[in-house]
This record gives structure tokens, sequence and C-alpha cells, in this order.
């Protein structure tokens, strides 16, 4: 029968309820308002150990929010489908730690470029383990994935015949899939990569594969978009990939093996243009529903159902970043705002262009919050980390803890004016290590060479 | 019948077939066995000519007559001719007539023994030495007829000066081969040792029951005394060690046997005396006859177990049923995996404090839990919050819908309906009195119908809140009828994993309970070339042990029931099986050590999944890799002990694209060190390329080599450092 | 789950309370979002259970006692309490003066 437990199995002590506003004058022991608790450790390891260790701007990742997340899409998935497979985006986070991480829990690689595929070659990923995206795949990088036994996601119909050429001259029959680019409500469309399918494209790259009868079709693969913070498209997408894919079945006799959701969702950031706050988010339960249901359009018994493969990237690993910044001045901005000086720039935080980043301070504050702008420290009027937001009096010295930076930052990022800081993993036991070392002169100087003339 | 490889040479075989006519009278396979046995009888050099001379005409002429053939290279023709040849050449003078009637009796032994085959093959009973005890009164019966001189009765010889019940035992063996001498006894009880010392002891058994029913009475005749030893020993031999599994029970099962054949010895004597028939083998046929039909009223799973397979000896027997036995817990004759896909835990197991008691003790109920634990999101007020609600529900194995109910309506969180406990449910016949029955399930989700065919990992309904369920959950059991509310069975999940944090445990049988986190294997396509054997692939492999080296190939065959076996050198074979995502490798057959028994050692048991955080048990014979002496002893005290096996704790491991498969025993010698280490590297599009097992004082090693027709071989294996795990 | 973009896309005119409780998106944390002001709120784990309570609609004596299943408590008079959140939603704005659960 069911075990009639109650839900929450240990009762907690009753308080009456109450309800806050986020407001800032409001400054009392039961405010619960982000921007007024300060957080001192990341998992148990003290922010300012940590600083001290590494300098000061800091990138830290938690080894257990990175396999919380990967565990949590992938357990929602397991429920749902039989056979499932995550891969690794590498152009969000391509840190050797990072993605050793993700491989360890048994993530496969997803590359976009021939740098990124040797990458997870040298990281000691399985050829047959890699998944090759991207709208231009150089002849060798092509060739090296082919005949290794890499996925290949063709983008276009010069990709398909290069392909063809590269298998005819190496006698492979190699597996593939296409790219398929939809249409889908309520999110724009990417009609440049991929084979369009409403438009009779992607059957048309179909048939040229079973004419060429050199390439083998081994799945279908779709990227909707990114930062998706709704469930329903993807429903949609996994709906018109499920139809696709049963038509080739019924009218061709084609049973893919793979079928590639791609990635896109949303991590608990909130866009700048978004209303809704990043806490409301969908969980990765939810996009793992919403996809399966779609897929139901398949019309195939449970253990005939293609691997269904996702791609995800922010999602797993944004909430895992941390970046934390040093205040090094004061200004009192002509209109009122108080202004702040930190040691981490836009150079470092590519994603403050798109984000309202969570930021908290990492000890204890006292005084009334007021307006206040963060600016980075290059000498450009652009570099502002986070406009007009409520935070209380920082002294010069103290530090500032940015939320949700694990993704895209590290790749991105820009060595301009500043040296790039270290990168930092805290283990799930507490210990703390090097992903990457802070840059110095060297760094920057050893590729640099001097013309013989001057 | 047995299991015989293609001979390699004509004569080779020839010879080997004749051989394993000889040993097939004490249920023997190997030709060595059969040549100690011809020595034995050499002891009577006329009586060896005949039955030569019997046995070789007998399979000459069943291959010329197309007899099948594996019954002609197993030698289960010869046996039956042989037996009447030595009966001639012991009882009547040598001439013609004898001659002449011994070429008859090898044609009517022939016809009788492929016409019983034929017959009770379809009763699946073996044949025995019936055409024996049929052809040879009647060749007998035509010696007195045509008045042909019969040799005087050899009195036994009882030169040896042992004591009586040794002597009379040698006796009654070499009688069995119709050579009333304790040296030929001798003989073949050193034949009989080198075939299985277990057989041995029951041989004694049943030798020592003989002598001490003649000991009770002093009327019987020396004769008569060696017929009762040979009937008993054979019974016990049978009733032991071939037919069923050694172990305490089939020691009894044996002793019964052989009192029982005693009785019938006894009690025919006086009847065949009158009707002037000579006793034979009659008592043995009869009872082991009557034995096998009578134990199939028995309830399954009681002690002693049949035979997993004909054809091996009593200790490969007992290796091969162990490890049965350990792979699905012996208890169902299919494995059974969890009835949903994913991760779920188990909130209530047997005997579980709330509903799971009396009659329905053994189920479980299960859930799905988030990482923190809890069972919803947010309050869990309404049902679509409750995270396993409406998640596939799969048959747990092959089976047939039998019953199905719907329209049962899922209740609210916290409310429940006790009108109709089980709510909706769907059963399923998964074997002859074990049923699948899975309720609470969501109302309108069940997409099979009564009388459908499922298969194992096949959508069913549904999880739902219905019946007797405050709150979304998946109720499973095992039963013996297909009612619903029928008493349940033990409940096992065949081949389950445990997850825990960091570590998940692949268990052989796992009895869920409450709190345990468990999930089916899901095999990867890529662990799954790795250990495909195509049918006809062959694998050429450097063997190197303490003993040498020595290049060996490994054949893979696919007979008609589709099961896999490996053939190796030395006639050894070894079966393989992938059931559910889990690679079984069971007991090679034949002498070892070989590639085959390194392939078993290091890959006796591997889950299809690449995840390196898993980790399971094997439980593995190394008796092959034992010294000889060290083996017969151990062989001898097999079916008493519990097993030696060493306990070996397995997990997957990578090195560069290779995955390796690393085993360790539980067991430590006196330094500390594990008693056994094996390794085996698994490469991609060319399965096992490396094996190694290490004993401490000896190392064995198989490095795969380039075979001339495998075109997917590599040139040289090549050294990868191994990732750390 | 609200995919709301900008605020235009959310009609101020006045709401029946039910539809207006609804309309706030409750996190399981107790992170409250107004989108009708866009105003952010916090609930403590008591407030959590009677907001989601009035939000479903549910009679004053129901919340109760699913306070009362919820927490430890020796208190007798939950409905007050329950009385008394209703009271802070008015002040807040979020629904309307004479709005009873």
């Amino acid at each position: 029968m069911s075990s009639t437990s109650d839900p929450r199995a240990a009762r907690a002590p009753y308080e009456p309820p109450t309800i806050l506003r986020h407001e800032p004058q409001m400054m009392n022991k039961f405010s619960r308002a982000a921007a007024m608790r300060p957080e001192t450790h990341i998992d148990g390891v003290a922010v300012d150990e940590l600083i001290a260790r590494h300098g000061s701007p800091l990138f830290v990742f938690s080894e257990r929010t990175l396999v919380e997340r990967y565990r949590e899409l992938r357990d929602a998935l397991a429920l749902r489908w039989p056979r499932v497979r995550l891969a690794w985006s590498y152009k969000t986070n391509y840190l050797d730690g990072i993605c050793r991480v993700f491989h360890r829990e048994g993530a496969w690689a997803e590359v976009v470029s021939d740098f990124e595929y040797a990458k997870a070659v040298r990281l000691g990923v399985p050829r047959e383990h890699i998944h090759f995206n991207g709208p231009w795949k150089p002849e060798a990088a092509l060739e090296e994935a082919l005949r290794g036994g890499s996925l290949v996601h063709l983008d276009h119909f010069d990709e398909l015949v290069a392909a063809e050429r590269i298998a005819e001259r190496l006698e492979l029959r190699p597996q593939v899939l296409l790219r398929l680019s939809l249409a889908i409500d309520g999110v724009p469309a990417w009609a440049r990569f991929g084979f369009d399918l409403e438009s009779g494209q992607a059957r048309d790259a179909v048939d040229r594969i079973v004419a060429g009868g050199r390439l083998r079709l081994g799945g279908l693969h779709c990227h909707i978009g990114t930062f998706i913070n709704d469930v329903e498209p993807y429903r949609q997408a996994a709906a018109k990939v499920a139809r696709f894919a049963r038509e080739l079945r019924e009218q061709l006799d084609i049973s893919v093996e793979v079928l590639d959701l791609g990635g896109g969702f949303a991590s608990h950031n909130t866009l700048k243009e978004q209303y809704l706050p990043g806490q409301f988010t969908p969980s990765l339960g939810r996009y793992a529903e919403a996809i399966t249901e779609g897929l139901a359009e398949l019309d195939l018994p449970l253990q005939e159902r293609p691997t269904l493969a996702l791609e995800a990237g922010r999602a797993l690993v944004d909430d895992a970043g941390y970046l934390l910044t040093t205040v090094v001045a004061n200004k009192r901005l002509p209109d009122g705002r108080r202004g702040v000086i930190l040691d981490a720039g836009v150079n470092l935080l590519p994603t403050a262009w798109w984000y309202r980043h969570d930021v908290v301070p990492a000890q204890p504050q006292h005084g009334l919050p007021e307006p206040t702008v963060l600016f980075g420290p290059l000498c450009m009027n652009i570099d502002v980390l986070r406009d007009t937001m409520l935070l209380p009096p920082l002294r010069t010295g103290d530090r500032l803890l940015f939320h949700h930076v694990g993704a895209y930052n590290v790749t991105q990022w820009m060595q301009f004016i500043t040296y790039r800081p270290a990168v930092v993993l805290v283990g799930r036991d507490g210990r703390h290590g090097l992903l990457r070392r802070r840059e110095d002169l060297a760094t920057v100087t050893a590729p640099e060479e001097i013309p013989g003339w001057l | 019948m047995a299991v015989s490889g293609a001979p390699p040479a004509p004569l080779r075989g020839a010879l080997e077939s004749f051989l394993r006519a000889w040993a097939q009278v004490l249920f023997s396979h190997s030709p060595r066995v059969g040549g100690l046995l011809l020595l034995a009888t050499c002891f009577a050099p006329a009586t060896a000519l005949c039955g030569a001379a019997a046995a070789a005409l007998a399979l000459g002429l069943a291959r010329s007559a197309g007899l099948v053939p594996a019954g002609v290279t197993d030698g289960y023709y010869g046996t039956n001719a042989l037996l009447v040849g030595l009966g001639v050449g012991a009882t009547l003078q040598p001439g013609g007539t004898a001659w002449i009637l011994l070429c008859l009796g090898v044609v009517l032994t022939l016809i009788v023994g492929a016409g019983l085959r034929s017959a009770l093959l379809s009763f699946d009973l073996p044949v025995l030495t019936l055409p024996f005890l049929f052809t040879f009164p009647l060749v007998l019966g035509a010696a007195a007829r045509l008045a042909a001189p019969r040799l005087p009765l050899a009195s036994p010889a009882l030169g040896l000066g042992l004591p009586p019940p040794l002597e009379e035992g040698l006796l009654a063996l070499g009688s069995l081969f119709f050579v009333p001498r304790a040296e030929a006894g001798a003989m073949v009880l050193l034949a009989l040792l080198v075939h299985s010392r277990v057989g041995t002891l029951l041989v004694a058994e049943g030798l020592l029951l003989a002598f001490a029913l003649s000991w009770l009475g002093a009327e019987v005749a020396p004769g008569a005394r060696a017929a009762l030893g040979f009937n008993l020993a054979l019974l016990a031999l049978g009733a032991g060690g071939v037919w069923f599994v050694p172990g305490p029970a089939s020691f009894l099962l044996a002793a019964a046997a052989a009192l029982a054949g005693g009785l019938v010895t006894l009690g025919a004597m006086p009847v065949l005396e009158w009707l002037a028939l000579p006793l034979l083998v009659l008592p043995f046929n009869v009872v082991m006859l009557l034995l096998l039909l009578a134990a199939r009223q028995r309830a399954p799973h009681t002690p002693p177990a049949p035979a997993p397979l004909l054809g091996l000896t009593p200790e490969e027997s007992l290796a091969v049923q162990r490890t049965r036995v350990e792979h699905m817990g012996g208890r169902y004759p299919l494995r059974i995996g969890p009835p949903f896909l994913g991760r779920w835990t188990c909130t209530q197991g047997s005997a579980g404090p709330i509903t799971h008691r009396g009659p329905w003790t053994h189920a479980a109920d299960f859930e799905v839990h988030d990482a923190t634990g809890r069972a919803h999101r947010g309050e869990g007020r309404r049902r679509e919050d409750w995270l396993c609600y409406h998640l596939p529900v799969v048959a747990p194995a092959d089976g047939t819908v039998v019953g199905v109910r719907d329209g049962v309506p899922d209740n609210e969180p916290g409310a429940t309906n006790l009108r109709e406990n089980w709510g909706n449910v769907v059963v399923l016949r998964l074997a002859p009195g074990l049923y699948a029955l899975m309720a609470h399930l969501s109302p309108h989700t069940i997409g099979v119908k009564e009388g459908q065919r499922v298969r194992r990992g096949e959508q069913l309904a549904l999880c739902g809140s219905s019946g007797r369920s405050p709150t979304p959950h998946l109720h499973f059991q095992l039963q013996g009828t297909p009612l619903p509310g029928a008493p349940t069975l033990p409940l096992e999940l065949h081949d389950a994993v445990v997850c825990g944090d960091d570590r998940e445990e692949l268990l052989g049988a796992l009895v869920p309970a409450s709190g345990q986190v468990i999930r089916g294997l899901v095999p990867s396509a890529d662990m799954e070339r790795r250990l495909r054997f195509e049918d006809g692939e062959r694998l050429r492999f450097q063997v190197s042990g303490p003993s040498g080296e020595r290049i060996e190939e490994v054949r893979a065959e696919v007979d008609l029931h589709g099961a896999r076996l490996l053939r190796g050198a030395d006639e050894a074979s070894m079966e393989v099986e992938v059931v559910g995502g889990l690679f079984t490798a069971f007991e090679p057959r034949g002498p070892g050590p070989g590639a085959l028994d390194l392939l078993q050692l290091a890959l006796g048991r591997v889950p299809l999944e690449g995840d390196p955080r898993l980790t399971w048990d094997a439980r593995l014979p190394w008796r092959t890799l034992r010294a000889r002496p060290v083996r017969w002893l151990l062989d001898a005290v097999s079916p008493f002990r519990l097993d030696d096996r060493p306990h070996l704790r397995c997990e997957l491991g990578e090195a560069g694209a290779d995955v390796v498969v690393r085993g360790e025993s539980v067991e430590r010698a006196g330094d500390g060190r594990a008693l056994v280490r094996t390794r085996c590297v698994l490469r991609n599009g060319q399965g096992p390329v490396e094996v190694e097992v290490d004993l401490g004082d000896r190392r064995f090693r198989a490095v795969r080599l380039a075979s001339p027709v495998d075109p997917r071989a590599p040139a040289s294996p090549a050294p990868a450092a191994e990732g750390a795990r | 789950m609200l995919s709301i973009r900008s605020i235009s896309d959310v009609s101020r005119s006045s709401m029946d309370p039910l539809e207006r409780l609804k309309d706030l998106a409750v996190s399981d944390r107790g992170f409250v979002f107004d989108p009708h002001t866009g105003a952010t709120f916090s609930v403590n784990p008591s407030g959590l259970v009677v907001l989601r309570g009035l939000q479903e609609g549910l009679p004053r004596a129901r919340i109760a006692s699913l306070l009362e299943a919820s927490f430890e408590t020796a208190r007798a008079d939950l409905g007050r309490d329950v009385d008394e959140f209703v009271s802070m939603l008015r002040g807040q704005g979020i629904v309307p003066g004479g709005f009873h659960a």
C-alpha cells in the first residue's frame, strides 16, 4: 500500500505567518531580502580564506552544485525515457576541471569548433562520445571527427557534401545527425542554423543522404534558442522533431537512433528586460516533462524509442559559479547615487551585459541600504557591473559575491586592461583547488613577437 | 546431451568417440577416463577384445547408417554395444558362434538404442543402458539355442588381501565391466577419481550400502553381491551427482535411491533366477528412470536441485548451479527488474510496518524523491505536485497480461479509497505460478489488454494514486496466483542497482528495503559492442602462465536457441549470456587453465553500462587455477562446504578509449594483498584484448593477437596509461 | 508558471481577489512576486502554507488545520493567525479591503 508519512517528516516549530515587502527602508531582523543577508561562505569554505589563498577578484565554482544540477536533469529524464544521454556544452565553460566533473558523471562532450574538439580529446573524452555542432567545421576537423566516429551534426548542404566527400575518400560509412531549424511560438526563430523543417529543406537533406548512399542518418538535432525560461517551446519542438522522425520511419523506413533536443534552458539569472525574477525559472524536471511529453508523437513503445540526448550548458553550470570581488573605492555620483568601484570589470563578467546579477555582501553589513551603482576598474564608461541596486554602505576592502556567473564568463571574458583572475573549484568535502591560474605578465606576453625591423 | 567439440582430425575423432563409449558407463565424457576404463578391462584380455570390437563396430555402423553425429561422437551408441560385447566376451567361449552373436547383438543394440532415444527424448528421459538390458539376455538365450559353449563362471578373484568391504567394492566395480577382479576394479576406481572426486564419494556410498545389505544376509552369492554393488553404486552416482546437483540433500537422495535399488535387486533375484535371466543393470535402470519421473512431482526449489545441464561432471554441475543461484537468487527461473524507469526510492519494503503484513508481507512501495529527499514539489497538496505522479510504469520481465482493473479514480493527496483497495492494477504472468502485480495506477492510463504479451521494459500504465493510496506511489508485489489479493511470494529485484551518494552497487538479487534508492541497468550501445561475440568470430590469444606459453584460439558460436558459446582449446567451452544489460560468463568446462578460464574470471559478471561509479560483486570459481592435488581435495569436499570461491569486488575504469574491468578479492592473503586480482581491457570493435589474473604467487595472462581471418584484431595491443578511477 | 515578460501584459483593472492571489508567483522558499505591482515579498514557512491555501480558495478553518498539521504548535486559535495574515495582505495592497478567507 503506501507510506502514509507526512511529507514534512520532522515538523518545524511554529511561528505566526507573516509577509514582508522588500523595501529599502525596512531594515529589521525579519527581513529576508536577498540584498540584506550576507553570504560569507561558499559550500562551507570562507570567502576570506579563498581570497587569501587565490587573490581577488576570484571565480569560484561549487562541485556540489555542478553534480546536483547534472544529476537533477539526468534523473528527471531517466524517470520518463529509457535511454538518455547528456552532452556537456563546452562553449559554456570549457575549463578542464569543470568538464571532467561532468564527464565523471557520465556526460559526453558537445563541441562547436576544432579547438573545442581538440580540447575534449586532450581531456580524454573518447571520440565516439563527442557531438560536433556548429556552422563551420574546417575540413581537417571534420575529417578527424568522421574518422574518429564522432557524431557530426550537419548544418547545411555544403557541409553535407563535404562530409560525403571525406567519407568517400576514407572509405567510411559514418553516422551523422541533421540539425533542424523549427518555427516555435514564443521563441525567436534561429533560421540561420540547420535545415529548415517547415519548408521541406530537412526532408530534402534526408533524401539527399539516402540517395548519396555514403552517410547514414543517425538522428535528428535541434537547438531552439538560448535562455528560454518557459517549457512550452520545448514541448512544441519535441513534438515537431518527433513527428518528423515518425514521418521518416513511416515513409522511408528510417529509424533514427538519437533525438538531440539541444539546450538553451534558462538558469536562475534574471535577464535585464525580464520582468519575472530568475527565481521562477522552471525546474529542470519541468523541462524534462515537457520534452518527453512532446516526444510522445513518436508513437513508439518505450523500448523502441531512440536515445534522447540533450546538450545542456547554462542550466547546469550557471548556478555553480560565483565571482568574488573587492571594493576598491567609493564615490558619490552627482545624482545622489553611490558609486562603488570593484576590482572586477565587465571584461571579466561579460554576462553583466545581459543579466541583473544577484549581488550580496560577503560580510555582515550595517547601515541603511541606498541606491548603488557597481562599476568595474576599467577606464571605460560602459564598465558597469550592476546598475542601481540597493546595497548597504560598503567600505574599501569589503567583498561582494556575484551569483550565477558559471556560464559563458570564463569562456567569453577578455584580457583587457587587467589580468584575468584565478578560477578555483570548491570540492564537496571542503577542499578547494585551482581550475585556472591567475594570469600574469608572462601569460600575456608569451605569444607576442616583435618583427625584425622594429 | 553432451557438449562435444568438432574433432580436428577424423582419426583422432574416431578414437575419442571410441574411448568415450567406455567413459559413458560412468556418465563421463572424457576420452582419458575412457582410456583408463579400457585398461581396466584388459585384465581379462578376451573380454576386452570383444568389448572393443563391439564398440568399434557399433560406432562404425552408426556413422554409416547416418545416425545423428552427436550421438556418435559422444559415444552414446558405443556404450550399450560395448557392454554387450564385454558380456559376450566374458560369458561365451571364443569361436565363430560367439562372434556372430556379438555382431547381431551390436546391430540389435543400435536399433533399440536409436529407437528408445526417439521415444524417451520426448519425455525428457535418458535411455541409460536399456538397449543393453534388452539385447544381452536375448543374446544369451540365442547362445543357448545355438548351443554355443559357455565359459565357466569366473569365480571372483579375491587376491589382494584387502579388507572385505574394499575388496568387494573393487570386485563390484570390475564386475560392472564383466571383469570380476579386484585389480580391474582398482583401475575403474582410478578412472572414477580422474573423472570426478565427488563421483567417487558417491560410488563409495553406494558400495558401502551394498556391502551393508549383503552383510545382513549371508545367503547372497558372491556374483550377486557384485551385482548388488555395481547397481547401487551407479544409482548413488546418478542420483547424487549426475541428474541432481551434488550437495548434502543429493547424498541423501543417493542413499535412498541405492536402498531402493537394493530392494529391487534382492527382490528381483529369485524371479530372474527362475526365469534364468541375468540381473545385469536392471535395478539401476528401473530405479533411476522411476526416480527421474518421481522427482517431477516435487515443489520447485526443493533440494537437491536438478542438474542445470547434462554432460557435466558433478563438480562442474555444482559450480554452474552455484553461479546460477548467485546470479538470480536461486528462487525464480527468470530475472525480474524494477517496474519503472530511472531512480525511485523504496518507501516501504517487505514486512513493512504500515500495510505489508500477513499474507501480503512481500511487497514494495516506491516513490520518486528529489535530491533533498522530498517526494513532491511545493506543499504537495495537488496530485501533480508529487514527483512520481504519471510517470511510466513498465513490465518488470517478459510476460502475459492476465488481469487489468481500470476506472478507479485517483485520490487527492491525503484521501484514500478503502473500498477499492488496490485501485487500478495490472497483473502479469511471468512464469507458471509466478505473477507480478502493479497497483494504484492512474485511471485510463493502462495501455495493455488482457491476453497481451509484453516484453520487459514495455510501458503498462502511468503511476497514480488510486485505491488505498493517500499519496501517489507505486505498489509492486509477486504472487503465486493471478488474483489481486493473493498471498505474496518473496520479492526480489535482479541485477538492480542501489544508488548511494557517490557509489552505486549492482546486486544480483535485491530485496527492496525502505529508504533505498533503486534503479535498473540501462545498457549502453558502446559497452554492448565491446562484449558482443558474433557467431563464428575467432579470437586468438597468447596465453601465458607459470607452466609456459601457448597460443589458443577461441571460437564463438550461437546455437539454435540463441545461446552463445565460446569454445577454446582442449574441448573447453563456456556459455556467455546477456540479459537485461548484464553480461555473464558461466563456468568453463574442460581442463584448465586456458583463455576461457581467464576470461571467465575477469568477465564473470559485467554490467553493460559505462558508468565508472558502478561496483558489483562476483563470486567466481578458481578451481582450474589451483594446483591439481588441492583441486581434487576441494572438489571432494565441495558439496558440503560453503563456497570457497573468492568474492571479487569489481569496477570499471577507463584507459584512453578502452574500458577496463577490474576485480579484487575481498579475501586477503597473509601479507594483506588481495588473494585474487583480475583485469580485462575491452576495446571498442574488438572486445577483450588483454586479460590478467594475479594470484599473488602466480600470474596468468592472455593477450590478443591478430588472427589471419579476423580483420578487426589489433596489430599490437596499444599501451595506454590508466585513468584515475 | 508565469512567463510574463513585461508589465503591459498584465491588466491593472480591479480583479476578483482570488484571481489576484492566484497571479502571485510564490516560490518554494517563500519568495513572492506580485506581477501587478512588480513588488516582491518574503513569507515565512507558516505564511507560505497560508498563502498557498488562500490561492486555492480554501476556507479559513481548513487553512488553520493545515497549519496545525504542518507545525509543532500548542496554540489554540490558529484561525486568528490566518485572519492576521489576511489583514497583512490587505495592508500590502495584495487583496482589497473586505476580503476574507
